[in-house]
């Protein structure tokens, strides 16, 4: 199970595998209704299921992500070749976020499904708003 | 902890550590502080954020945290406080300015002595600790050696078991906090947990909230001109004090305690000081089973331990694994520790039932007395119902979370992440329909369509 040269590495692996299986069970309940987007089977990155299909109906719609690089691997360069196919429309690369190997990015739908095919990245979820815990 | 008070400001107790306060900022003008706000970093990207605290909660939080005028004395009132500001002055955040805050704060940590993170704010997306970046920040901070302390939040409904499904108070390493009503009492026998505190199973089958502390009607400080005074005026009882309640002040009830106890303990690890509080807290016998967690925090009692606590996170101890980035922090391999969780045989019974729980720490020490051994921990909460049976196996790792519901369908897949992940989706609603109407009726608040509060009613009738 382990790669002993590199068990994180191999655990981002599986990391991507359970994301793709919960994502595969998770399209299979909607088979009946709607095939899966073919292209959603050759994502390597975990991309949260309704943040993927807004990005796969909408390739010059923007979103404001955080981009997590698997161990190892800083993923601005990642961003960068992503953003470079659709130069000017989105921001692209914004910050970076020691904390979770990544960062804030802004992209289009189509750099996003760009990006979460590249080897190297292990999530893209969106920045959310967070509110104070008192109401 | 109006026993623990007369230690801690006469000199009895060391001087406490720095206390980071991750919110809405700090209205240092305020007497409450001193000169004890040593440094003040405005993190938010969002517009309309007034310098010092526009909103008026993080001036709250850090009064019940560390105030220190007479009348509205804080947990640590001698405590040095650091602000991070990141919270417009409708009290919005986004996740990636939170996160830059827990990266400041790690960062930082030495030169200032933080020892202590408040975090009185939750995720409006519902999540695992798999993925959300902002577990991985608060873990990562707690790895480093900062106790990082989070509100449970705000939408059980009538005292129903909710689920802690929000980063970071859902994340298994950090101190989850819950509200606690003392009922105007200070027996403990007749508090409850606050009908909204939320309570109950992450997405990822932990129990939440860890332990609880006063977080109902509580008066603290606020600043005068911010949101909050202006929008609630009826809450402000002096000038530049107000009524409010939410686990956001039950929170810092606690990072306030832990501080106190890292000033008598400097060498305490952050799980150490975790489960000197778990330990250490009062029974609750008129609360709902789980929904405060192991207890009311008692910090007088947990100022008196003296032999090394046990660790509540030592199951999760063999998952923290050197970080392959370089750093000198370790980090938290989660898909290792799922792959152990669902297996029953590993983690059920050897983890958590021999290892940590049973036989080694809480056995000796004083498990039988406190609240863990007969009101939470011993028999239903993690042998029987969570860990073993219905959390793990059945409802949320083997069915729900992963395969249908959470991921799928319900966590993912309804409104938090689909409505927000839009630059311009606007607002998001933080409660689903039910909990939106709770929340209106015994908070006193409107919630608007697009997510958006008209009266911060912090207050509950």
């Amino acid at each position: 199970m382990l790669n002993t040269r590199n068990p994180i590495h191999s655990n981002m692996t599986r990391r991507a595998a359970l994301a793709l299986a919960a994502l595969g069970a998770a399209l299979l309940v909607g088979a009946a209704s709607a095939p899966p987007a073919p292209a959603a089977a050759k994502l390597t990155a975990f991309v949260p299921a309704p943040l993927l299909a807004k990005a796969q109906a909408d390739a010059k719609a923007k979103f404001s992500v955080i981009v997590q690089g698997v161990p190892g691997q800083r993923p601005e360069q990642a961003v960068d070749n992503a953003t470079a196919t659709d130069p000017g429309n989105a921001r692209g690369w914004v910050r970076r976020l020691d904390l979770v190997n990544g960062g804030l990015a802004e992209l289009t739908g189509k750099e996003l499904i760009k990006l979460a095919r590249t080897p190297g990245i292990a999530a893209i979820t969106p920045d959310v708003l967070v509110r104070p815990s008192g109401f | 902890m109006a026993e623990a008070w007369p230690a801690a400001t006469s000199g009895r107790l060391p001087h406490p550590p720095t206390i980071a306060v991750v919110d809405s900022g700090i209205d240092t003008t305020r007497p409450d502080f001193g000169s004890r706000v040593v440094k003040q970093v405005t993190m938010t990207a969002l517009p309309g954020n007034s310098p010092g605290d526009g909103y008026g909660h993080g001036t709250f939080v850090s009064g019940i945290a560390a105030g220190s005028a007479t009348g509205f004395t804080g947990a640590a009132p001698t405590a040095d406080l650091v602000s991070l500001d990141v919270m417009n002055d409708q009290g919005a955040a986004m996740t990636s300015d939170v996160i830059a805050a827990a990266d400041w704060i790690r960062q930082n940590k030495d030169a200032f002595n933080i020892r202590v993170a408040n975090f009185s704010l939750h995720s409006t997306a519902p999540a695992s600790v798999f993925w959300d970046p902002l577990d991985r920040a608060v873990e990562k901070l707690w790895l480093s050696g900062v106790v990082v302390v989070t509100a449970a939040g705000n939408y059980a409904v009538n005292g129903q078991a909710s689920g802690v499904r929000y980063a970071p108070g859902n994340d298994p390493f950090v101190i989850t906090v819950g509200a606690n009503d003392i009922a105007g009492t200070v027996s403990t026998h007749d508090d409850t947990a606050a009908p909204w505190s939320a309570y109950g199973y992450t997405l990822d089958g932990f129990a939440k909230p860890d332990l609880s502390a006063p977080g109902r009607y509580l008066v603290g400080p606020t600043s005068p001109g911010g949101t909050l005074s202006l929008t609630r005026p009826a809450s402000v009882v002096s000038p530049g004090y107000i009524q409010l309640s939410g686990t956001s002040f039950a929170a810092p009830v606690v990072a306030g305690t832990a501080a106190l106890l890292l000033a008598a303990h400097p060498g305490w690890t952050p799980d150490q000081v975790k489960g000197a509080l778990m330990l250490t807290a009062k029974a609750t016998p008129s609360a709902v089973r789980h929904s405060e967690g192991v207890g009311e925090v008692d910090a007088a009692r947990a100022l008196k331990l003296t032999t090394p606590p046990p660790n509540p996170n030592l199951a999760l101890g063999r998952f923290v694994v050197a970080d392959p980035n370089g750093g000198t922090t370790p980090v938290f391999d989660a898909v290792i520790w799922g792959n152990a969780a669902r297996s029953s045989a590993s983690w059920g019974a050897a983890s958590w039932g021999d290892a940590s729980w049973g036989a080694a720490s809480w056995g000796d020490a004083s498990w039988g007395d406190a609240s863990w051994g007969a009101a939470s921990w011993g028999d239903t909460a993690w042998s029987a119902a969570s860990w073993g049976t219905a959390s793990w196996g059945d409802a949320s790792w083997g069915d729900a979370s992963w395969g249908d519901a959470s991921w799928g369908d319900a966590s993912w897949g309804d409104t938090s992440y689909a409505d927000n992940a839009s630059t311009d989706a606007g607002a998001p609603e933080l409660l689903d329909a039910a909990q939106k109407v709770q929340a209106e009726t015994e908070l006193g608040i409107t919630i608007n369509p697009d997510g958006s509060v008209s009266d911060f009613g912090l207050t509950p009738p």
